[in-house]
């Protein structure tokens, strides 16, 4: 709760759980807890001392009111009681920075771990992102799986000037001990002669805030900290329900508001209808916004409610997967290109020049995704005459910032902007929008904080989705099978574009990120980007282009691997033969892969491997080895990853699995399932019933999690897990199943239709061709068939909006109840498939009769409870539970 | 507006609220109480997953009215000190990411573990149905059966 006191707020940071104790003061009515550090030293009229940091550090520092403890710069606080507050300058967003970065400055303070607090700064260029050890950068944000690696050695010069600050002031208070004879321990300082404490830090603190040390060098190794499994200081508050997301504060006095958007993609507003008493409409940008008091539901529902039409944009009904589909086609043969650099040799010229039989083509495609993070967009505002206050999920402080300095016309310095924990970020909150909004809301009740929230069928509708492409591969090998030229054709939108920071006539390199720049020593190369000028909004996705270029490009290598009779694994250490550090570093990385997961035993029988590497992020290295069940018109399974990572350095280990394990989340259900498309403007998806998300039951049974630490430079870790996924399941896929997929997801494309169907023949190149199914393979044969299918079927295989289509449903189940060993029937619908059935979470032994019948016998150890049957294709569970008797 | 009284985390409490307004906002926005989070609406995501007479039920999806007279167990309400197993071990698996789903799967575990103690991976492969966008599947599977004392 946020409370205002005599015109001034504090935030609560949500950091002490102790509303529901004292159930009293509790009813309706806010309670009050301890403030947000900042905020409350702030208000409760600590003393703001200007004084400078070490020179470059610029940091302001404050010594405590009470004459004891005292904040040494803008990242650390120290308590008279010893306690240290560390600040985490970037979004906490899942991924363990407001851990890995507060580890940074412990190690180098010498603290106790223990004692270490978090809080999230707001908005502070002091938090800017350095641009090196001294130096600050332009501006705060957490985007680019930088957060580590760019903050480190700023970080470790402000622990460790923080650390000699404090020996420097036991030094001020008795000058008869030398500073030679001084040492930080565990949040004190002692005399290395004799071991006798001089001062803990709570007493040095407030002497220690005007220390000029001179002498600042960093900690050396072993480290007690860095590269240790340090318990996230983020987590006691997110098992209690404490820690305040966006979505969570509240202010004092504070009124709802929710936003109704253009439901097609273009549109404005037309007019606005009447709106009931007590609900005031503010036009905002991309709709309007509703403000009720009450609660966030009555703003939804208000939204929902309010009578609002829509003016098409020229553009609108062009928003529409199919037409886009076709223009993409179209652009993909005829279309203006632009090439990205590096240019390497002569690919062309290569292609060319090189006999039929040693070329190879093949088109891919990857689809408009969702960002769909579990906190719906957000943000609360405050606005006075003279100031603006914002409390945001935000991955970009300084452009939100900057934006609410525009909308209200007030000076940045009028603007205060606290950082709240991130309900995910995965890009999405790289944007301003809702807090734009929030803001303009603001500006219309001056004087009354208001909570601004989406709803989820606004979030899903809203995004800015990671654009789709259209990518053309070709290549060609020499006699020994080794690839001489490399060409890839990219059609996709561009988010510069978007943006609008993309130079007309320059191509968008972040469209080309893990294509152009991909690790693989190929002597001749090019890429080719040709901007799709779809009106779709786009925007960053964890691991942006790499995540559509590392699909294709993998598998490309991967059907060239299999069809020139080469070991996938080989072939990649071959391109990676210059000997420079990062070809080290993959040959080890693919080794150790091959090992760990026993690439050279046969798999489970009925799994096939498939391998994939992404190179990026800082030069993060990661190989990936999927193994992968199943059929077509089944569905495919995912049984077991493993995952080698060498991110150069590590800071906590055990973040880095977490992300890696996350990354397999986020990789495999948008390989399987996931994809945004239009029908005439609309987004087809509106919530998590449609636009499936990877639950428990999909994550594979293991994923292992290699961690190499090369000793490279820190690479970044919250991103480069996600590409490989895609390309190690389908390479398993074209295994298992002797089928190249070459689209995603996965679930949308058809699989090998029988032969006696394949009678069309056409050009691969064609405007007609269905890429997705378009067969990589020796030119010869491409050139005269065309395996699979016209232009015809498309509209039936790739406008699968529905990936839950399919899933079972229960309608009856007899009898009703009964003792173990009864036998129960299920009638209902897609069966077919049906991998487990479990009554009250207790797994059955069953029978799939067709696709509308199963029986199953209730097992030894069962309870009452609901009845579940699992398919590929998603779960149902009866409303009623069965009763087991004994 | 009426007027609804019922027991949240063993503290009786009286609300104003429309007998139609979704539990989840009147834990939220009338008592507080923001641990137990708002997703999709629509019963899919399971964050807004909480404890009514001992069941669990996405409080998304329960009117206000349904809840006069009973008792709510929501995530405030496992423990403030962090005591409960199911908390400890997800402490000790380090198991939430962003943590917006926590609260929900947190629910979902207790729900689970008191129907079935020694729940086998199937079995909670079975009975976790929330979403974590995250993909903290592994660690909460884990973390369950830590609590479980399985591990
Ligand atoms: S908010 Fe209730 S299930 Fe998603
Ligand atoms: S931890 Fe982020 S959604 Fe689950």
């Amino acid at each position: 709760m946020i409370r205002r006191r005599g015109g001034t707020t504090t935030l609560d940071a949500l950091d002490e759980m102790t509303g529901l104790a004292k159930a009293d003061g509790f009813s309706t009515k806010e309670f009050s807890r301890r403030g947000f550090l900042t905020s409350a030293l702030g208000a409760g009229g600590a003393l703001v001392v200007g004084m400078q940091l070490a020179p470059g550090l610029g940091l302001l520092e404050r010594a405590g009111a009470t004459g004891a403890g005292g904040v040494l710069g803008v990242y650390v606080t120290i308590g008279a009681d010893g306690s240290i507050t560390l600040t985490c300058p970037n979004a906490e967003m899942g991924q363990g920075t407001s851990t890995a970065l507060p580890m940074l400055v412990a190690e180098e303070l010498m603290v106790d771990w223990a004692a270490v607090r978090m809080v999230l700064g707001g908005y502070d260029p002091a938090l800017n992102r350095p641009a090196n050890g001294t130096t600050l950068g332009t501006s705060q944000s957490t985007g680019g799986s930088t957060a580590v690696r760019s903050y480190h050695d700023y970080l470790r010069n402000v622990g460790a000037t923080a650390r000699q600050k404090l020996i420097w002031a036991a030094n001020a208070i008795d000058p008869s001990i030398p500073i030679s004879d001084l040492k930080a321990d565990n949040g004190r300082v002692l005399r290395i002669s004799t071991g006798a404490v001089v001062g803990t830090y709570g007493d040095l603190a407030a002497t220690a805030v005007g220390m000029n040390p001179t002498d600042v060098t960093w900690v050396h190794p072993p480290y007690r900290f860095i590269g240790q499994p340090m318990t996230r200081l983020d987590l006691p508050a997110k098992v209690n329900g404490s820690a305040g997301f966006g979505i969570d504060v509240r202010v004092d006095g504070m009124k709802y508001a929710s936003v109704k958007l253009a439901p097609k993609v273009g549109q404005t507003v037309g007019s606005v209808g009447a709106a009931p008493a007590g609900v005031q409409v503010v036009p905002v940008p991309g709709g309007v916004a509703v403000v009720t008091d009450g609660s966030t539901w009555h703003a939804i529902q208000a939204a929902r409610s309010l009578p609002v039409t829509w003016v098409d944009a020229p553009t609108t009904a062009s928003v529409d997967s199919t037409l886009m589909r076709a223009q993409a086609d179209q652009l993909l043969a005829t279309g203006t290109t632009l090439a990205t650099t590096p240019v390497v040799g002569d690919a062309p010229g290569v292609l060319a020049a090189a006999p039929l039989n040693q070329k190879f083509t093949g088109v891919y495609s990857t689809p408009y995704l969702a960002h769909a993070t579990l906190e719906p967009m957000n943000a609360t505002a405050l606005v006075t005459d003279s100031t603006c206050e914002i409390w945001a999920p935000t991955q970009v402080q300084t452009k939100c910032v900057q934006a609410a300095a525009a909308i209200t016309g007030m000076p940045v310095g009028a603007i205060t902007l606290h950082t709240t924990y991130l309900g995910g970020g995965l890009g999405r909150r790289l944007e301003t929008d809702y807090v734009k909004q929030a803001v303009t809301v603001a500006m219309a009740v001056r004087g009354t904080p208001v909570k601004l929230v989406w709803s989820r069928e606004e979030d899903f509708t809203h995004d800015v989705y990671r654009p789709c492409s259209l990518v053309q591969m070709d290549a060609a090998v020499d006699g020994s099978g080794a690839i001489t030229a490399l060409k890839a054709r990219i059609v996709s939108p561009s988010v510069r574009a978007y943006q609008g920071s993309l130079t007309p006539g320059t191509a968008d390199a972040s469209a080309a990120d893990g294509m152009v720049n991909a690790v693989y020593n190929v002597p001749n190369r090019l890429v080719e980007w040709i901007q799709d000028p779809s009106p779709v909004p786009v925007g960053w996705w964890r691991s942006i282009g790499v995540s559509q270029n590392c699909f294709v490009l993998e598998s490309f290598l991967d059907d060239i691997a299999t069809q020139t009779g080469q070991d996938p694994f080989q072939l990649r250490k071959n391109l990676c033969n210059q000997g420079t550090e990062i070809h080290r570093r993959v040959g080890t990385v693919l080794d150790r892969l091959r090992a760990e997961s026993g690439w050279d035993a046969a798999p489970p029988s009925g799994y096939a491997r498939g391998l994939a590497l992404c190179v990026g992020f800082g030069n993060t290295v990661v190989g990936m080895v999927a193994e992968v069940a199943g059929a077509f018109g089944v569905g495919f399974k995912v049984g077991r990853i493993t995952a080698v990572i060498d991110p150069g350095s590590v800071v906590n280990p055990d973040t880095v699995r977490a992300q890696i394990e996350g990354s397999v989340h986020q990789g495999l259900q948008a390989a399987l399932w996931q994809q945004m498309t239009f029908t005439g403007g609309t987004p087809d998806h509106r919530n998590f019933n449609t636009y499936r998300m990877g639950r428990m039951r999909d994550y594979p049974a293991a994923v292992d999690v290699v961690i190499v630490e090369s000793g490279a430079a820190l690479g970044g870790v919250g991103e480069p897990g996600v590409p490989p996924v895609a390309p190690a399941v389908t390479n398993a896929i074209a295994k298992l199943t002797g089928f190249r997929l070459r689209g995603l997801p996965i679930a949308a494309q058809a699989g090998p239709t029988p032969p006696t169907t394949t009678t069309t023949v056409a050009p691969v190149t064609t405007t007609t061709t269905r890429p997705t199914t378009t067969s990589t393979t020796r030119a010869t044969t491409t050139s005269t068939t065309r395996p699979r299918t016209t232009s015809t079927t498309r509209a039936t295989t790739t406008s699968t909006t529905a990936p839950l289509l399919g899933g079972p449903s229960i309608k009856t189940f007899t009898p009703s109840s009964g003792g173990v060993g009864t036998t129960v029937t299920l009638t209902g619908t897609n069966f077919t498939g049906a991998t487990s059935v479990t009554i009250g979470g207790v797994a059955a032994p069953f029978t799939v009769s067709g696709s509308t019948r199963i029986t199953f016998r209730i097992p030894t150890g069962s309870r009452t409870g609901k009845i579940s049957v699992t398919t590929p294709k998603g779960i149902a569970t009866t409303r009623d539970t069965f009763s087991v008797g004994r | 507006m009426g007027t609804i009284s019922f027991t949240v985390n063993g503290a009786p409490v009286t609300v104003d609220a429309d007998s139609g307004m979704p539990l989840l906002w009147v834990l939220r926005d009338r008592c507080g109480l923001t641990g137990t989070k708002y997703g999709c609406g629509i019963e899919q995501c399971g964050a807004c997953s909480v404890l009514l007479d001992g069941h669990l039920e996405k409080a998304c999806d329960v009117d206000a009215g349904e809840v006069q007279g009973r008792s709510v167990t929501t995530v405030e309400g496992l423990s403030p000190d962090l005591s409960n197993r199911l908390q400890q071990a997800w402490i000790a698996e380090q198991v939430p990411q962003c943590g917006y789903c926590q609260s929900g799967m947190l629910m979902a575990a207790t729900a689970l573990l008191a129907q079935n103690p020694r729940p086998s991976d199937s079995a909670i492969d079975g009975a976790i149905a929330n979403l974590c966008a995250c993909g903290t599947y592994p660690r909460v599977k884990r973390g369950i059966k830590r609590a479980a004392g399985i591990l």
